[in-house]
């Protein structure tokens, strides 16, 4: 058969570039497993993927396998970690900000304090667009209009209950619109968001950066605000939220955690793996080529991090009705 | 099944039909009325094509409904295989092959679950060589297991066989 | 002319030996996966993107593209043979081309779609060649208002897949938008129809449905009622290959698929499945035998199979003028462009002249690969149909039950996959026809979205649908397809060849 051949030259492939960055050292762990609660292909996907590569690459843990469960914006995923999964110091899961609003939005029965943070690794903010041809030219323009008929408004981003959903409605909050009053138009992942924007059929583009740089580089998209703390060093033109009087941060995180009802020693091993493979040239390269922004942060910083970061994103996702129940 | 005199199959089977359809149409509108109708300037909330389609699916089944007992379901096809007896014998085979595929895909691993699933079909169309068919199905499922496996990269159940893992 | 002398640059890129042979791989592996049902042609290059990060990003982009297309022509294979539709653009082709197969001209039906795909593949292209530019900036003027009316449009014309009696057709589309309204809601995020169980949140994949209508209600089917009969399955009757009439048939189709497949690739919501549908209903509209339709038509096949490679050509048009991916395959291509810091854009064409316009003329030279590669594989493939019944159909559901188990290894899909298969058998039993659940399932979560999004942005305002131009004159053509021809007949003149159902496109 044909494709057994093409499958050899692959599977030669992948082992000759996991056989680049042959360094010994101590091995820590013998088998780890990272699972993806989504398809092949997405964020999660290449996040769990990459981490695989830099482990291996770094000759950190020997044998990493990917498991793909995807379903319910990751919750499907995140049930089957908490259940079968207890307890296992060779697992983890590559999970981020998207699933704290999937949670709540279906419902889900688990939650991520039944699961042991271990570090947060990459993020991206999100930007604010608007089509080169549009009348908007900076922020204040549109809280104008969004101050004056809120649901004049229409703004185009992805799922209902995503981070681009709930910029919007924190946006609407600080300058006091009535953030259930916004005029949210969802749409399905990919170049579908773009296409309204760009056609001018919707008035402004929330997403992430990395979606829409190309855009915003050859000129066809204004960005008129992106939500990180301060102004990006290679994007210095556009500016922040905070920076034009809406106090609202947020970047779209992604993070790994460990199984529920491990020991205190085997987090410790688990992030001592993690903290040596964002250090390999593997990684480095993976956060370049990705456009992923660096937003490493382990052990207890994290899980500070997260104790702030659950009720904020909870509070949003409930004032806009999302929640199940 | 009883053939009728008019030399169709099943008018009950009809009329059962059309009753499900009417009633899982009321389902659908019972559940669509359920859904919380989230404030939206569309003026149209989750819950009204819900209604619709639920709507038109029991009408639908009514007209149906009606039809199976008033001579038939219109324009159905006379032909020799409408007038076979069911083997249900095959039918229960095959069903339980794919049922048993079900629970083993998980614990007992792909290659075994499919083996057994090829060969049970085959049986349930007749075939006698238990033997032979199991060889063809490994013959299939395994290469298939190891392009998933090895060539994408992608998780099959390795199962009781281990050496995928 | 500057395109032109472009193009030939291009050529010279693509003809590298490496290139070449990087094509031919992609187009065989795409082949293959194609076959597969739940494995396409996104999942596979997703999978095979670290992989290929060292690799010349040229080579790369060849392989990608090759895979793409390919994966559309093994689609079509197993939709004919084993009405296992291994694409959902090729379940339509599933409908007349499996029909065919059981009438002994499963060879003419693979021919057909071979080059009735090569004919739209290599069309499209040369669209893509000249006309990319411009096609984008139509497409953008299509928003939630004008995608509502092709959806309209589109329901219209499905009438032409509901079979023998209306009631029944309404039935199983009913059905089929009954299976679309299951899943968390795309506007306001609530669940529906998912009766607490989580697996049923992101809706019921439409692969699932198409294989377990297809191929597990046909096993049972055949198992229960036809099993006992001799094998009426004729492997070969007549000629492996085309024969003049069928060629006579299928060339207007082909052209026509092209036509309608091309522009709907270039929208950003449009897709692949649209058109095979619209195809389906033009073909039935103005074929010279439409007694045939529903007993194996050679333009039934046709024209679906070049509509949906010409919509695969035409997903290239955004994806290279603007870096806007219209669907899973496209987005992945997109990260693959990322991935060697490459953006897809008006600049690429300025900045990467020699990427894009190699990346061009390796579609023409897939092309001609998937032809020579598939051409000399119809005998082969036909003999699969005279494997004996018992190994055949036990093969099927081998590959029907990995279809819907790999895509997310969960034995619920296997359930799932049953219940529809059980479905499919009493369908098959009681002759309902199962394409226009297909089309339900497809067509009405899009239609709603559409609709919803547009009332959204024109707050309520119904009359945004008429007042848009292109939307109202798309409404307009729907009315005409509607009422012309019952004029036309009150009138008593015979039904005229030139309907407008295709006019839109041309």
């Amino acid at each position: 058969m044909k494709i057994t051949q093409a499958t050899r030259r692959l599977a030669a492939a992948l082992a000759s570039s996991a056989l680049l960055f042959t360094t010994p050292c101590a091995m820590a762990l013998e088998a780890v497993k990272i699972l993806a609660p989504a398809a092949p292909g997405g964020g999660w996907d290449q996040t769990a993927r990459s981490m695989q590569r830099a482990l291996q690459s770094g000759d950190i843990v020997k044998r990493v396998t990917v498991d793909n469960k995807p379903g319910a914006g990751g919750t499907i995923g995140l049930a089957q970690f908490v259940t079968s999964s207890k307890g296992d110091p060779q697992t983890m899961m590559v999970t981020g900000m998207v699933m704290i609003g999937a949670i709540l939005v279906n419902g889900s029965p688990v939650n991520l304090t039944q699961v042991t943070p271990l570090a947060r690794l990459t993020g991206e903010y999100e930007v604010l667009v608007v089509s080169a041809a549009s009348k908007i030219q900076k922020l204040s323009d549109l809280t104008a209009l969004l101050k004056a008929n809120p649901g004049s408004v229409s703004w185009g981003g992805g799922s209902a209950g995503a981070p681009d959903h709930l910029l919007a409605a924190m946006i609407a909050k600080s300058v006091g619109v009535d953030p259930t009053k916004i005029n949210y138009i969802a749409h399905a992942g990919g170049g579908e968001a773009q296409a309204a924007i760009l056609g001018g059929h919707v008035t402004v583009g929330v997403s992430g950066w990395g979606e829409f740089a190309p855009q915003i580089k050859a000129g066809k998209l204004r960005a008129i605000a992106i939500s990180s703390e301060q102004r990006l060093p290679d994007v210095k033109d556009v500016p922040t939220l905070k920076e034009q009087g809406i106090d609202v941060v947020m970047a779209n995180w992604r993070a790994l955690f460990g199984a529920p009802g491990i020991s205190e020693a085997q987090k410790a091993e688990l992030v001592a793996a993690i903290d040596k493979a964002v250090k390999t040239p593997s990684w480095k390269e993976t956060l370049d080529k990705n456009e992923w922004t660096d937003l490493y942060l382990s052990g207890d910083a994290f899980k500070k991090f997260l104790d702030a970061e659950q009720p904020r994103i909870a509070e949003i996702v409930n004032t806009l009705g999302l929640a199940k129940k | 099944m009883n053939p009728s005199s008019s030399g169709r199959p099943s008018l009950g089977g009809e009329a059962l039909l059309s009753l499900g359809m009417v009633l899982l149409g009321a389902f659908v509108v019972w559940q669509g009325s359920l859904v919380k109708a989230a404030a939206s300037y569309s003026g149209i909330g989750p819950g009204l094509f819900p209604g619709l389609i639920g709507s038109g699916l029991s009408l639908i089944g009514l007209v149906l409904g009606w039809e199976a007992l008033n001579g038939g379901w219109r324009a159905m096809p006379d032909d020799e295989t409408t007038h076979q007896d069911a083997d249900w014998r095959a039918f229960g085979l095959i069903s339980l092959a794919v049922l048993l595929h079900m629970l083993l895909v998980g614990w007992a691993g792909f290659i075994i679950a499919s083996a057994l699933l090829y060969a049970l079909i085959a049986r349930g169309f007749g075939s006698t060589r238990p033997g032979r068919d199991l060889v063809i199905a490994l013959l299939i499922s395994v290469p298939v297991f190891f392009i998933f496996t090895r060539g994408l990269g992608l998780n099959l159940p390795a199962g009781w066989l281990t050496w995928g893992a | 002319m500057d395109t032109f002398t472009a193009l030939m640059s291009g050529f010279a890129v693509a003809l590298s030996v490496q290139n070449l042979l990087l094509g031919a791989l992609g187009v065989t592996l795409g082949t293959a996966i194609g076959v597969l049902p739940g494995v396409g042609p996104a999942l596979t290059i997703a999978l095979l993107l670290p992989a290929t990060a060292n690799f010349e990003p040229t080579g790369a982009l060849i392989l990608f593209a090759g895979i793409y297309y390919g994966a559309m022509y093994g689609g079509s294979t197993t939709s004919i043979l084993l009405n296992t539709p291994g694409e959902s653009a090729t379940i339509i082709t599933a409908m007349e081309g499996n029909l065919m197969a059981k009438r002994g001209r499963a060879g003419p039906a693979l021919a057909t779609a071979a080059i009735g795909s090569f004919v739209a593949g290599t069309l499209a292209t040369i669209m893509l060649t000249i006309a990319a530019p411009a096609m984008v900036e139509v497409a953008l003027k299509f928003g939630p208002a004008e995608y509502f009316a092709v959806m309209v449009l589109a329901f219209v014309t499905v009438s032409a897949v509901l079979g023998n009696s209306p009631a029944r057709g309404l039935a199983s589309l009913f059905f089929g938008l009954t299976l679309g309204l299951i899943g968390l809601d795309s506007q306001s995020g609530q669940p529906r129809l998912t009766l607490g169980i989580p697996e049923l949140l992101d809706g019921i994949d439409i692969v699932i449905v198409a294989v377990g209508l297809f191929a597990v209600g046909e096993t049972l089917y055949v198992a229960t009622y036809l099993n006992r009969i001799a094998d009426k399955i004729e492997s070969v009757k007549g000629s492996v290959w085309m024969s003049k009439s069928d060629w006579a048939r299928s060339w207007k189709p082909w052209l026509r698929g092209t036509a309608i497949g091309f522009p709907f690739g270039a929208m950003p919501a449009g897709g692949s499945e649209i058109p095979t549908f619209l195809s389906y209903a033009a073909e039935k509209k103005l074929t010279k035998h439409p007694e045939e339709f529903g007993k194996g038509a050679i333009e039934g096949v046709a024209g679906p199979e070049a509509a949906n490679n010409a919509a695969a050509a035409g997903m290239l048009v955004p994806l290279l003028t603007l870096g806007l991916p219209t669907g899973a395959t496209a987005a992945i291509m997109l990260s693959a462009f990322q991935q060697y810091g490459l953006q897809p854009g008006p600049l690429l064409f300025a900045s990467e002249p020699q990427l894009v316009w190699g990346l061009i003329a390796s579609l023409y030279v897939g092309n001609v690969l998937l032809l020579i590669l598939n051409l000399p594989m119809v005998g082969l493939w036909v003999k699969l149909l005279s494997i004996p019944r018992p190994l055949l159909y036990a093969g099927i559901l081998v590959f029907a039950t990995l279809g819907a188990y790999g895509l997310r290894n969960s034995w619920f899909d296997l359930a799932l996959l049953y219940g529809i298969g059980l479905v499919g058998f009493a369908m098959r039993r009681y002759d309902i026809p199962v394409a226009p659940t297909i089309v339900g399932l497809i067509l009405g979560p899009l239609a709603e979205t559409q609709m919803r999004r547009a009332l959204a942005i024109s707050q309520g305002d119904a009359t945004v649908f008429l007042t848009q131009p292109i939307s109202a004159s798309v409404l307009a053509i729907t009315a005409a397809v509607l009422i012309v021809p019952r004029l036309l007949k009150r009138r008593r003149l015979p039904e005229p060849t030139l309907l407008p159902t295709d006019a839109p496109w041309k």
